[in-house]
């Protein structure tokens, strides 16, 4: 198996993989062997694996790079495989957004979705309190401005809201938050972009004007990368960020677990928040593999009631079945895990995923382009949305 | 053509040495095919037949990695396409062009400076200075930026206590300074040592009779050290040509080709074209017109600096 | 008369300008040189909680726990992994291209020009390898060589060979050629030629061409990361970088392990460092 977890290390997630593998083996005498990857670039090497016929029998692929595997005949049907003993009850508890996003319309189903992640705002509580700032009254993006602009101390280098924009290292933004929250969607089914249209290019300018107008995310975010962002975080340079709900476990590691909160991207009306983009790492089978029927069976092992319980518990991640989570409310509960209810309502109610049977990687990349091109004065948004189009399209031959 | 490039050593005068070498004995034999057999073995393996195979398989039709057909030139003609790539090629050539002049440059003063140390000193200081590339380029560049670039680093904190507010990398024209100087850093040490090679290799009496003919520093360098190097200053400017036309951690590692496209070079590129954009084509396409421009590159400057076997 | 004193060269007001510009000049490409790699030692040390801190403080509390956690892990077999390879590559690079400088430089064999240019094209083909990866990695497949402990000494020796045989044949060249013939009139065959007059002569150059298809060979990334999967071969550079993990950059451990990386070259480059200027004088530098 490929993963980017190594099973001897010291975070939660990759000490819950240990113990699910341990347990694996007594239950089936079945070693899995696990080659950690660069988490990088590991999609691609199984893509050059794949062809030339040495690829791993499991393998984890980030999100939007799986349907570029599935076209490339590179993944098996689960469905076909162990997935397809399953009691139907487990399955119906498994069904949620991203289950349906994975399945093709033939029922065809090629990973898990694990280590699941949403999209949205973190904010450093202890920098928020002293500023005398609520989090829990930010609902609309006003709020988030002006609380951005309280945070804001440019004597100390601190910026209100960081944002990070470089071409590596990419996130899903606020600008992405903004189109689905204008336009409903950003994709048309079958993978094509919908930016270059008025909302969209509504939302560009919208995304340049937290740079430009209101002055509370710096001119410095067109070189930054979302990694940049995590350290700033940490060192309390930046109060609030853009980041990924997987990376809250680390900061709250990093500066206290008291002190880092998760929130939805707000609205314009503040009734309900913006759609946060939804990412994980969908876990499949190769479909060269000699041993398909076991490493599925292996893939179930790891996508468990009981091993979903373990990935909460003892991993902090946000758990697959809806069972799971009512099972352990009180857990939920738990200040230091409140992000992973966020999470959950995310996933339930709010989040958006691109869709997962169509080819959609270097989205991200191609909308941070165009966000640079506008703040850098090189290109209005409308040229700069088209631009990102026809790069996005590009790659997608 | 290669002929007319590299003319017989016996014709060579072999300046560097002071002494002339009497010309070598040339048996004709067939015994030295033997002799460079295991070379160009490993290297028909390792680096020709590989290439070979690149550039036939960027002319075939790919589904991401898995080719399916023949294409011709197609992916050529669909990457080239995108009026991107000339500013790439345009902006790789003057970030090639800037860099290796001015790293020869600096080279050259370190190289002169070293040469004149005493021994014990040179070898402290020439540790030191090579130390970048003793350095892998992912490590060297990943601390690099970590002291010089990062807005929590030290370097950024000095400069702004003393009163610069230092944020090179989100300007344009600045960021591509910072990747010259990141790779200049890179590449520093080693052509500092090639030169200092090449230095030591200058016969003391040559100064020593321009002194007493009265010519300046100035003048001494101008006419006695770089035409006496002239070899070493042509296989430093080939090499480190190649290695700035070829690196894709630097660029990756301190700028990732921004802001915007202005520090976005041909080997960058290249690897995002597949690594990030997924489009394995288009990449492979790319890389093989790199791999025919580099070849060509150093054949065409060997022969414009009349070097030869 | 050939003895150079300490400064005969350029003399007065001239010349003091000229040394204080490249005093200064090598003082800053020193301080720029040495502070990052000081900076990432010092990093190394500090206690996670201080890592991040701004202002940045040089001291602070002292740790070995980024050592501890490096040396815990794989990092070990795979630092060992790189000295096999680097050793490998280094030996078989010396040995291969002594023989095939010699032949170059003192035999007159067919399309020895053109041989020669291939060897010289080789230069851009080794230092391109990086863009070439993936169809690098579908070649080395096929011929059964992916994640196994063959690929990367092989891909290394490879890189660093045409660079290796160029500085040995420049200092074959500086080698008379009646120091052969002498030997051959006493009745030596040119194998034994070779291996008694010509290598122990040109030892300064073998040593140059060695450290530098070490470093080559110790540094390379691409490669390493591409064409092996099992941390069983994984080389040092790879597993320094993986603590950019999908967790962040680990800046503890990454300094940790990029200084005990660092470490072997360094010890080689002091001990052996004065033969690099030395080899490379009588090597590369007279094409």
């Amino acid at each position: 198996m490929w993963t980017f977890l190594d099973p001897a290390g010291k975070s939660g997630r990759e000490r819950v993989l240990a113990s699910l593998l341990e347990s694996y083996e007594e239950r089936t005498g079945i070693h899995v062997q696990v080659e950690v990857q660069q988490w990088d670039t590991m999609t691609q090497q199984f893509l050059a694996a794949d062809v030339s016929s040495s690829a791993p029998d499991i393998m984890w692929l980030a999100l939007d790079q799986v349907a570029t595997a599935v076209e490339q005949g590179a993944l098996a049907d689960l469905s076909t495989l162990a997935f397809g003993d399953l009691p139907d009850e487990q399955l119906a508890d498994l069904r949620d957004v991203y289950w349906d996003s994975m399945e093709h319309e033939d029922g065809s189903v090629y990973g898990v979705v694990h280590s699941r992640n949403y999209f949205g705002i973190l904010y450093r509580a202890d920098l928020l309190a002293a500023a005398g700032a609520d989090p829990a009254e930010i609902f609309t993006w006003d709020d988030l401005e002006t609380t951005a602009g309280q945070l804001r101390a440019p004597s100390a280098g601190r910026w209100g809201l960081a944002q990070a924009f470089a071409t590596s290292f990419a996130d899903p933004q606020i600008l992405a938050a903004r189109i689905m929250e204008l336009q409903g969607s950003m994709f048309t089914a079958d993978g094509a972009p919908q930016w270059s249209t008025p909302p969209g290019v509504d939302a560009l300018g919208f995304q340049s004007a937290f740079i430009t107008d209101a002055h509370v995310t710096s001119q410095d975010s067109v070189r930054l990368t979302a990694e940049d962002l995590y350290e700033l975080f940490s060192a309390g340079q930046a109060s609030m960020i853009n980041g990924a709900s997987s990376r809250v476990a680390e900061m709250q590691e990093q500066v206290g677990a008291e002190n880092v909160g998760f929130l939805h991207y707000p609205s314009q009306t503040g009734d309900s928040p913006s759609p946060g983009n939804l990412a994980g790492w969908s876990v499949g089978v190769w479909a060269g593999s000699e041993k398909a029927e076991q490493a599925a069976d292996f893939v179930a092992h790891l996508s468990s009631p009981e091993a979903d319980e373990l990935w909460l518990l003892e991993g902090q991640q946000p758990p697959l079945y809806s069972s799971t989570a009512a099972v352990n409310s009180d857990f939920l509960a738990e200040p230091e895990n409140s992000f992973l209810t966020t999470v959950l309502e995310g996933t339930r109610e709010f989040g958006w995923l691109p869709p997962l049977t169509a080819a959609t990687v270097g989205w991200r990349e191609a909308l941070n382009g165009a966000v640079q091109k506008v703040l850098l004065g090189q290109s209005t948004a409308a040229d700069a949305m088209e631009a990102a189009e026809l790069e996005f399209g590009g790659g997608r031959r | 053509m290669t002929e007319a490039t590299l003319r017989p050593s016996s014709a060579r005068s072999s300046g560097a040495s002071g002494s002339a070498v009497a010309p070598r004995r040339q048996r004709r034999d067939l015994f030295g095919l033997l002799y460079i057999a295991p070379v160009m073995l490993v290297l028909l393996v390792v680096l020709i037949l590989p290439a070979l195979f690149a550039v036939v398989y960027s002319l075939l039709e790919l589904k991401s990695v898995r080719p399916v057909g023949f294409a011709g030139l197609e992916n050529y003609r669909e990457v080239f396409s995108n009026p991107a790539i000339a500013a790439v090629l345009v902006r790789t050539l003057v970030f090639a062009v800037i860099t290796v002049a001015l790293t020869l440059a600096v080279a050259l003063a370190v190289a002169v400076f070293l040469d004149r140390l005493t021994a014990r000193r040179a070898t402290l200081v020439q540790i030191l200075v090579i130390l970048p590339w003793v350095i892998s380029t992912i490590v060297g560049a990943l601390l690099f930026r970590w002291f010089f670039v990062t807005d929590i680093s030290p370097g950024v904190y000095l400069l702004s206590q003393l009163g610069i507010e230092a944020k090179p990398l989100t300007d344009p024209t600045l960021s591509m300074i910072s990747l010259i100087l990141v790779a200049m850093w890179r590449t520093l040490g080693f052509a500092v040592l090639l030169l200092i090679a090449g230095l030591k290799a200058v016969p003391g009496e040559f100064y020593e009779a321009a002194t007493v003919d009265g010519a300046s520093g100035w003048q001494q360098f101008r006419l006695i050290t770089l035409p006496m190097i002239k070899t070493s200053l042509t296989i430093t400017t080939v090499v480190l040509t190649m290695s700035n036309l070829n690196n894709v951690e630097a660029p990756l590692v301190t700028t990732g080709g921004g802001p915007g496209e202005a520090t976005q070079i041909l080997p960058l590129t290249i690897y995002q074209q597949a690594f990030t954009h997924f489009d394995f084509a288009g990449g492979a396409a790319l890389a093989a017109v790199a791999l025919v421009l580099n070849v060509g590159l150093v054949f065409a400057y060997l022969r414009l600096a009349k070097w030869s076997v | 008369m050939t003895v150079r004193t300490a400064d005969p060269r350029p003399r007065g007001a001239d010349a003091r300008t000229l040394r204080i510009v490249l005093l200064g000049c090598a003082a800053l490409v020193m301080l720029v040189n040495v502070a990052p790699v000081l900076w990432g030692v010092a990093t190394s040390v500090k206690p996670a909680e201080e890592i991040f801190t701004f202002p940045p403080t040089l001291l602070g509390g002292f740790t070995t726990e980024h050592y501890a956690q490096v040396l815990d892990g794989s990092f070990v077999r795979n630092l060992m992994n790189s000295l096999a390879y680097a050793m490998t590559a280094t030996a078989v690079a010396v040995a291969i291209g002594a023989f095939a400088a010699y032949a170059f430089d003192r035999f007159r064999f067919p399309c020895r020009q053109m041989l020669f240019g291939v060897i010289v094209a080789c230069v851009p083909l080794s230092m391109g390898a990086a863009v070439l990866v993936i169809p690098n990695y579908l070649y080395f497949a096929t011929l059964g060589l992916l994640d196994t402990p063959v690929i990367l000494p092989l891909l290394y020796l490879g890189y660093n060979l045409p660079m290796a045989v160029w500085i040995l044949k420049g200092a074959m060249e500086g080698i008379p050629v009646e120091l052969d013939e002498a030997a051959t009139i006493d009745g030596a065959s040119r194998l034994r030629t070779f291996a008694s007059v010509i290598l122990p002569l040109c030892r300064p150059s073998m040593a140059a061409a060695s450290l530098f298809v070490f470093i080559g060979a110790w540094n390379e990334f691409v490669a390493g990361s591409v064409m092996v999967n099992s941390s069983e071969y994984r080389p040092v550079q790879v597993a320094v970088y993986q603590f950019i993990s999908a967790f962040g950059r680990q800046w503890g451990p990454l300094t940790a392990s990029a200084a005990l990386a660092l470490l072997p070259v360094l010890i080689l480059v002091t001990l052996f460092g004065r033969h690099l200027v030395a080899g490379m004088m009588r090597g590369a530098v007279k094409g």
